[in-house]
């Protein structure tokens, strides 16, 4: 059974309460506990955005029909490794090499005839841009997902983030 | 997980031998394409470090099986050894960690092979395991954020 535990007084709740049973602090704030005041990197990964880590280049959204073929392809052309699948402008699922390594491979013989919805990941967790990373980090490592769609409130695509970025702007802040 | 420290200092302090998992999926380098592949299926693992006399001698992982395998009319009786990336980023494993961040974020891939101080392949750190080390950073309350998306995810595959 999914629990939280109250920031307040420490005691476990089923997940989805709007209040502790227990001291009735509220549990639907959306605002995340604060960082140590002198810890750069806790400060800046509990309160930068997600937006400081997109470049708008990393974005590809396939069809549920595109065929496992094209995608290879196109994986192989543009030297990407993450694919967004939409299907009447909502995202419906995603494909990584992940995907291709243990569904694909040796097991279908003709990437012509099988679709994108047949191997994808359905319905993968997301983020905002306006989240803080720390947000994503705990998502992805809970997850153990390597990439995460950002989504913007209309349910359309911005970009999609890798663990690699994360770890590229964390290195970054570390040498200032 | 001591948060007294900055992480900057943590960083630097703690070494790679104790975050990572005692988990390495490896073999020689002459198995085949076909084989090394129903390992990595078997294993659930996105790499197979590919190591001689102890010594790491190439990386095969997903990279190599999308971009140079698939769709490529590829003889799958071949060596792992003519496709593996032959020269991959290694770390001996009491390298501080804050080295394997930097080095993760700057290259192109997912595994990085450790090493002893005789070059003895010893295990391997995945992007994984540094995220899930860099999460524990946080204050305890970050895990138990309240759901904001109204959805379950069934299997880790692929996100």
């Amino acid at each position: 059974m999914n629990t939280i535990q109250c920031p307040a007084c420490g005691s476990q709740n089923l997940a989805g309460e709007d209040r502790c049973e227990q001291c009735f602090h509220s549990l639907m704030q959306r605002d995340l506990p604060r960082a140590k005041k002198d810890d750069a990197i806790q400060s800046v990964m509990m309160t930068a955005p997600i937006l400081e880590l997109l470049t708008g280049k990393d974005l590809l959204v396939a069809s549920t029909t595109d065929t496992v073929q094209k995608i290879v392809k196109i994986f192989q052309k543009e030297n990407k490794n993450c694919i967004l699948v939409y299907k009447k402008k909502k995202m419906v699922g995603i494909i990584s090499f992940r995907d291709l390594l243990l569904k694909v491979t040796g097991k279908i013989e003709d990437l012509s005839k099988v679709k994108a919805e047949a191997i994808m990941t359905p319905n993968p967790e997301y983020v905002r841009a306006e989240d803080p990373i720390a947000y994503a980090v705990n998502k992805m490592a809970m997850g153990g997902f390597r990439h995460l769609p950002v989504l913007a409130r209309d349910g359309t695509p911005l970009s999609i983030i890798m663990i690699k970025d994360v770890l590229k702007y964390l290195s970054k802040r570390k040498e200032k | 997980m001591p948060t007294s420290k900055p992480v900057e200092v943590l960083l630097k302090e703690k070494k790679i031998y104790e975050i990572v998992n005692p988990r390495l999926v490896q073999a020689g380098p002459d198995i085949s394409i076909k084989e090394a592949i129903r390992l990595m299926q078997e294993r659930h693992a996105g790499y197979i470090v590919i190591a001689k006399d102890q010594k790491v001698v190439g990386l095969f992982a997903e990279n190599e099986v999308v971009l140079k395998i698939l769709e490529n009319n590829v003889d799958w009786d071949q060596p792992v050894s003519l496709f593996m990336n032959s020269s991959p980023v290694t770390l001996n494993i009491k390298d501080p960690v804050g080295k394997a961040i930097d080095l993760m974020g700057h290259g192109n891939f997912y595994h990085i092979p450790l090493v002893d101080e005789n070059n003895h392949l010893m295990n391997v750190l995945s992007v994984r395991t540094l995220i899930r080390f860099l999460s524990e950073f946080y204050p305890t309350e970050v895990y138990n954020l309240p759901p904001k998306h109204d959805q379950i995810i069934l299997t880790q595959e692929g996100g």
